[in-house]
């Protein structure tokens, strides 16, 4: 098969044309996994220049593994390196938002170093200049007491709204709970420092929220790190592990959330809740 | 028929009959009683380290250290097992064995007293069957109850008297010295067991075991594996049980590091690491070591059946076991190994 002149300039014109519209992209590349998979990260918050930014972003990756802060506070987002101890700035643009709520880094992306980090109190505290700013990722202090979802959501979104997003509570379970004839109270005990309670108390909170306009209400009672057994709640309703939930059906209890039950919390509630029924 | 005055007058047929089965009966209590003690013994003598820690913890060392009491104790359990097995059953062998039994006893009852009144933790059994047999303080103290008292009782029924001229019969010294000596093989064979590769065969953990089955606790506050590392129960993951403090660990880090940095495959599975740690413990191996693996913090009720000796590994495919490793897993050897980038990207103004 022969190409003519004109023939074998046009493949080549379509050629270097495809290469220059995909060379952008093939610089880009695909970031290394190392720098892929930033996640919410819930057990900080970030404190600049001695006040308390709320809105921060936070993430962490686990392979790098490294924190990467994003506010408007600072010029430009900052990259916590934990192995090689060092804190770094990058371009905003090289920081990529997955759909998932994830973040990738853009391999090209130029590292401004600003020197290290300092840990203090068992990583309780990491402090670092940045620029001309003072940065302090600090543990959160726990949520004590009573409240309602809407407090633990507020107080640690990556925790308590992107913990629970993946699950899929079981819609017959949902159904057959939003039937409940008589009133229902969920008091849930949990420690917000907690890891089986950041893990287990989302799933619960979705439950909630496909529970919305039913007769089943929750509440969430935080305990301290140190002496939770002996704060009065606890010790009233007889706590000595978190996260438990007691299930009232019209005001006495009738069972409770522990162990594996938190496995699939619903199930478990409308286990409870069907005993109590049929007992009555 | 006549008799001769010099014939001696012989004892009616029925109470030798009566004798020799109550004779029976009380060698088959004593024989079961004797295999109850073996069972115990083998499950301890698996894992003498753990028997000389709970002997510690009920502060039965005040005289001799924990793993030298756990080996007479080891070697006693097994001489009176052997001996009431072949059928021995003389005072000096039935009274020490029910003072064994009564030790047990008041083992397992106090641990299900403590456990019933909120004291101690419920799955915290008294551990006389070692890891091997999974039990509630509330169910080692009725299993053991009706397992070890009704036969010890049997074990005193029926005891050969004296004969008819009044004398004893001799002492059952072949038994008694093949007891002997299987008591000091016993002893021997705990001592050296710790070396010897019985991971599978002493702990929970082995090939075939599920993730949902390795639990803790009874009733509502029973808790598994799968509830405490639910990533556990899909795909494929290579785990190690470790200790966050342990310097021989840290070290391995950079190697686990360089593992789970080269990303999970068919045959690299992800990592994660399973220690009984508070959460302070494991920030502080956090910032120190910058892991680039998950740490699980679990509970050391779950994790002390599945281990001898930490660290321990194992390899799991949708929830099951399939592979254990004594200690860490075979790593690539780090020169070799894909490391991932120290940090950040690798394009640097």
């Amino acid at each position: 098969m022969t190409h003519s002149p004109k023939q074998r300039r046009l493949t080549f014109a379509a050629a270097a044309a495809f290469l220059l519209g995909a060379l952008p992209a093939l610089a880009q590349g695909a970031p290394a996994d190392a720098q892929k998979d930033f996640r919410p990260y819930g057990d900080y918050m970030l404190v600049v220049d001695g006040k308390e930014v709320p809105n921060a972003e936070i993430f962490f990756s686990e392979k790098a593994p490294a924190f990467l802060v994003m506010t408007s506070k600072l010029d430009a987002p900052v990259l916590l390196s934990v192995r090689s101890q060092t804190v770094e700035t990058l371009q905003l643009m090289k920081v990529a938002k997955q759909q998932d709520g994830s973040v990738d880094l853009l391999p090209n992306a130029a590292l401004a170093a600003q020197g290290s980090f300092t840990v203090t109190g068992e990583g309780t505290e990491v402090s670092c200049k940045v620029d001309r700013h003072t940065v302090l990722l600090r543990t959160r202090p726990p949520l004590l007491g009573l409240h309602a979802a809407g407090d633990l959501k507020a107080y640690s979104p990556p925790i308590y709204v992107e913990g629970g997003r993946t699950y899929r509570p079981d819609n017959q379970v949902i159904a057959a709970l939003k039937r409940a004839p008589a009133p229902v109270t969920v008091r849930v005990f949990f420690g917000s420092w907690c890891p089986h309670c950041q893990h287990y108390v989302p799933l619960l909170l979705r439950v909630e929220d496909e529970l919305k306009g039913s007769k089943i209400k929750f509440e969430y009672f935080g305990l301290p790190k140190s002496g939770m057994t002996n704060v009065p709640e606890a010790k009233k309703f007889g706590i000595n592990s978190v996260p438990t939930g007691i299930v009232f059906v019209n005001g006495k209890e009738a069972g409770r959330l522990t162990g594996n039950a938190w496995g699939s919390p619903e199930t478990s509630l409308a286990t409870i809740v069907n005993g109590a029924m049929a007992s009555r | 028929m006549t008799v001769s005055p010099a014939e001696p007058i012989r004892a009616p047929a029925t109470p030798a009959t009566a004798r020799s089965w109550t004779g029976w009966l009380g060698t088959l209590g004593g024989a079961f009683l004797g295999l109850v003690l073996l069972f115990a013994a083998w499950a301890k003598a698996l894992d003498p380290a753990a028997f000389a820690q709970q002997i510690h913890g009920q502060k039965l060392d005040f005289l001799l250290p924990a793993p030298t009491v756990a080996l007479l104790a080891l070697g006693l359990e097994v001489g009176l097992g052997v001996t009431l097995l072949l059928g021995v059953r003389r005072l000096w062998v039935l009274v020490p064995a029910a003072l064994l039994v009564v030790f047990f006893l008041s083992l397992t009852g106090r641990a299900y007293w403590l456990a019933a009144h909120g004291v101690a933790p419920d799955a915290a059994g008294c551990g006389c069957f070692g890891n091997l047999v999974q039990r509630s303080p509330a169910e080692a103290f009725w299993q053991d109850l009706l397992l070890l008292v009704p036969a010890l009782a049997l074990a005193f029924v029926g005891r050969a008297g004296r004969d008819d001229r009044g004398q004893r019969a001799p002492g059952p010294w072949v038994r008694t010295m093949a007891a002997a000596v299987l008591a000091l093989a016993a002893m021997a064979f705990a001592w050296k067991a710790p070396d010897l590769p019985l991971d599978d065969l002493a702990t929970r953990l082995k090939p075939g075991a599920e993730i949902k089955g390795m639990c803790a606790g009874a009733g509502a506050d029973r808790v598994c594996l799968d509830t405490v590392a639910p990533d556990l129960t899909s795909g494929a993951h290579l785990v190690v049980l470790a200790d966050l403090t342990d310097p021989g660990f840290q070290k391995a880090v950079a190697a686990l590091n360089a593992y789970a940095g080269s990303g999970p495959s068919p045959a690299a599975p992800a990592v994660s690491v399973l220690a009984d740690v508070t959460a302070e413990q494991k920030q502080t191996f956090f910032w120190r070591w910058a892991p680039a693996f998950p740490i699980v913090e679990t509970p050391a009720a779950i994790l002390k059946p599945l281990y001898r000796r930490l660290p321990r590994s194992f390899v799991t495919q949708d929830g099951r076991v399939t592979r254990t490793y004594p200690g860490l897993p075979p790593l690539p050897p780090l020169a070799t190994a894909s490391a991932p980038p120290a940090s950040g990207p690798a394009s640097r103004p």
